[in-house]
């Protein structure tokens, strides 16, 4: 099976430079045998890189411990399910899991365009595969995922603890999702740079795609966030780590790019900068990647220090300066067709978002690579943590959530004075009396009072886009009023989707501010039997169970909580230990309600089990947080399905060209 | 084994440390040394071999009148400045500390000037500049209104 799994890898290796070869000569040539064969290429490198990852896996379900990997990364007594999840916990095993994924999209877009858009496909397959190729020879010659003991462990070292949670089974696949998805419209970015196609085409063509990358970054980035709440222990759920900045990047700079297209799309405008957006966002894909794999900044997160960093970077300035060279080479044919008519326009308020998008997106990079760059300047190590991040950022996501709401309601080309005026007036007034309601409410902090009174203005705007909207139905139709807002959504997906996404992101910054400034924490040690007050709760220590197994030993609290007294909840968090490898770890339990978490750890218990300490968290609204990521997917799923009208062109676009062949046939 | 594992369960201990006024604010200026990237007070290793005797050493010179700039010294003076979480507010770290909004204010000025530049000027010639100045502003403003009507 070894064999196989070498062998396919090679093979892979083999068939994706033959599919960039092919597919650049084809072009060239115009050769349409060339471009075919390159494309079968691709899918033959796709199967074969199956084969390679299906290897791997049965060695991990049959604890085939001759393997190096299998023996570092599962044991005998690891659940089926995280034997399966143990193909991405590991370096090699990412790799190829990521080159799966990537080879695998390819083929779809290869499938999606096999009648559309002809003249770009060989360079989309170039670009693809190039990227492929790039991770297939990490693992054929640096990191090779087949490599064997001299000797088989009777036994393996087993999976990080860790990672041994159901979210290792979804958080990993949909960041890598996301960021590989990104490679599509990057590659029909440079197929239109590489075929001089050069108006919206590879934008319109790629832009489900972009949705498809940004929505799975965003899930990859949520799944992460709740992991860290329920693993990590420590009551909260983004610690700015490298790793967790390094996939905050993209999605912040692709975000910019959903927006900026929208103005090429429409006004022919931008179209320098959507390049540039879509080659820095791939890039950050690849040095997220990077920061990951090389031990160049430490991170929780890191795989062990392979010394793969040079190779990473290498890759990274080799497609940075390609991509660049491709589109000043194009300038002069990149002109735009119309100009900003006005500082005071939906067009100018994208911009500013667009650049408020960016400044987070480098002040992230800046703190993430100062350790560095204050080493080797100064020759000082220091530390950047969160604190900096909460306090560099937190003023642009404020300007953030404000253009948010501003965006919608101007108008594009050019706003007037009166026109500003009456469409501000309401949502000002109510964003001025919700953050007064706050203030009263007892709300000291300027960010929250801040936070509340935004969220306001930006939720009567969407409310009143949703609302004139249905009305306008109405108007012209006879529909009842709730049709009338079905069939707007229905018709209009992508903009109603997006202000689905908008009420997603508030609900979001809700969460995020509430449960970082008015927080509760804190420790209480008790006897079984005794009670203690955190907030308005009063929680009763019962005692303690063994729940041990072969694979981990577990003690769980018994903890009843009551409020006003009247019990609501009985929470048992764990303190468990792992014996392969042998590594404590703790399961934390929370009840979780809309207007509050209260998340209890359980922090140590005395040697004859009389005592237990336990460490206690009340979040407020942190729940609005995953609710808004809920509202978020909805939002981006109404955005890519697409609107009726243009399902029936597109089905009639299908078919044309299929009737042609046979009239030619 | 399993009687091992449970024993060296219960000895895992976070230690109850007493929070005192401040507490917290100076666990937050340290960065915890264990690899977690966390800061002290916020570190999760339930045994971490820095952040809990940091937390009682933080405790006790609070308890013993200590100022919080005091502690933190004391803990730079041993470590250096990566025990800090974040970048001091001098010298070279000043850099860290504006580098985004320097970027940022370029950013607007590169934006403003690109729109003071290119303002009010059609590149080509649109629907609207093929009015040209013969239309009276009676057409414009309903022109307006119609365009209004298709895209709020």
């Amino acid at each position: 099976m070894v064999l196989v799994g070498n062998l396919a890898l090679r093979l892979a290796l083999v068939t994706a430079i033959y599919a960039i070869l092919a597919s650049l000569w084809g072009a060239r040539r115009r050769r349409p045998a060339f471009v075919a064969s390159g494309e079968h290429a691709a899918f033959a490198t796709v199967g074969l890189i199956g084969v390679a990852a299906a290897v791997l896996v049965h060695a991990l379900v049959v604890h085939d411990f001759s393997l190096k990997y299998v023996a570092s990364y599962s044991s005998t007594t690891l659940p089926l399910r995280y034997r399966i999840a143990a193909l991405w916990g590991g370096m090699e095993g990412s790799l190829l899991f990521w080159v799966l994924l990537l080879a695998a999209l390819t083929a779809l877009a290869l499938l999606q365009n096999r009648q559309r858009n002809r003249e770009l496909m060989p360079y989309v397959t170039a670009t693809c595969m190039t990227v492929a190729g790039f991770f297939l020879s990490l693992l054929v010659f640096i990191t090779p995922p087949f490599a064997q003991l001299a000797f088989v462990p009777a036994e393996g070292t087993d999976l990080n603890p860790l990672l041994q949670n159901y979210w290792m089974s979804i958080h990993p696949p949909s960041l890598y999702l996301g960021y590989v998805s990104w490679t599509i419209p990057f590659a029909f970015a440079m197929a239109a740079l590489a075929t001089g196609r050069l108006d919206d085409l590879w934008i319109r063509t790629s832009r489900r795609w972009a949705l498809a990358a940004w929505f799975f970054l965003s899930l990859g980035n949520l799944f992460g966030a709740r992991w860290a709440y329920e693993v990590l222990g420590w009551g909260g759920y983004w610690a700015w780590d490298p790793v967790e900045n390094a996939a905050f990047m993209p999605w912040l700079t692709g975000t910019a790019y959903l927006h900026s297209v929208m103005i090429q799309e429409r006004k022919d405008m931008l179209k320098v900068w959507n390049l540039c957006l879509i080659i820095l966002t791939f890039a950050l894909t690849i040095f997220g990647t990077f920061l990951t794999r090389s031990g160049v900044i430490s991170s929780v997160h890191s795989f062990t220090q392979s010394g793969m960093g040079p190779y990473f970077l290498g890759f990274l300035g080799a497609v940075v300066t390609v991509a660049v060279a491709l589109l000043v080479s194009r300038l002069k044919d990149l002109k735009p067709s119309h100009r900003l008519d006005s500082v005071v326009s939906r067009e100018s308020a994208f911009l500013f978002n667009n650049l408020i998008f960016l400044g987070i997106a480098f002040a992230t990079f800046w703190g993430t690579v100062f350790p560095v760059l204050s080493e080797w300047v100064r020759g000082v190590k220091i530390t950047v943590g969160p604190p900096f991040f909460n306090k560099v950022n937190a003023p642009l996501g404020i300007m953030l959530l404000f253009l948010m709401g501003v965006g919608p309601i101007v108008a594009w080309r050019r706003a007037t004075v009166s026109k500003l005026i009456s469409t501000f007036a309401v949502p000002t007034s109510i964003a001025v009396a919700a953050g007064a309601t706050a203030f009263g409410l007892g709300m000291r902090s300027l960010s929250a009072v801040l936070v509340t009174s935004l969220a306001a203005f930006v939720l009567q705007t969407i409310a009143h886009e949703f609302h004139r909207g249905a009305r306008a139905r109405m108007a012209m139709t006879d529909e009842g009023y709730v049709t009338a807002l079905f069939e707007l959504v229905g018709r209009n997906r992508r903009r109603y989707g997006g202000y689905v996404v908008h009420l997603g992101v508030v609900c979001m910054f809700l969460g995020v501010t509430m449960s970082s400034v008015y927080r509760v924490e804190e420790v209480h040690t008790v006897t079984p039997g005794s009670s203690f007050d955190v907030g308005s709760f009063t929680l009763r220590y019962d005692g303690v169970r063994d729940l041990s197994d072969d694979h981990v030993a577990r003690l769980a609290a018994d903890v009843t909580v009551s409020r006003e007294g009247r019990e609501i909840a009985t929470l048992h968090p764990e303190k468990r230990f792992y014996r392969r490898p042998e590594q404590p770890a703790t399961e934390v339990d929370y009840r979780s309600t809309l207007s509050e978490d209260l998340y209890v750890i359980l922090g140590s218990i005395g040697d004859d089990r009389t005592t237990a300490t336990f460490q206690v968290y009340i979040n407020p609204l942190v729940a609005w947080l995953w609710i808004g990521g809920v509202v978020l997917v909805l939002g981006t799923g109404i955005c890519v399905f697409p609107a009726r009208t243009r399902r029936i062109a597109e089905r009639v676009e299908e078919a044309e060209p299929a009737r042609t062949r046979g009239g030619i046939a | 084994m399993t009687r091992l594992a449970a024993l060296a369960l219960a000895m895992l201990a976070i230690s109850a440390v007493p929070t005192f006024a401040g507490q917290r604010e100076v666990e937050e200026r340290l960065a915890c040394q264990c690899g977690c990237g966390l800061t002290v007070h916020t570190c999760n290793h339930l045994q971490c071999s820095f952040a809990v005797p940091v937390r009682e050493d933080i405790a006790k010179a609070l308890a013993a009148g200590q100022p919080e700039d005091e502690i933190i010294a004391r803990y730079v003076a041993e470590y250096g400045e990566k025990v800090l979480s974040s970048p001091t507010h001098e010298g070279f770290n000043l850099l860290a500390w504006w580098g985004p909004y320097v970027a940022l204010a370029l950013g607007t000025l590169a934006l403003g000037l690109v729109i003071r530049r290119v303002g009010g000027k059609p590149a080509v010639e649109d629907a609207d500049a093929s009015l040209g100045d013969t239309a009276s502003p009676e057409l414009r403003a309903r022109l307006d209104r119609e365009l209004e009507k298709i895209d709020p």
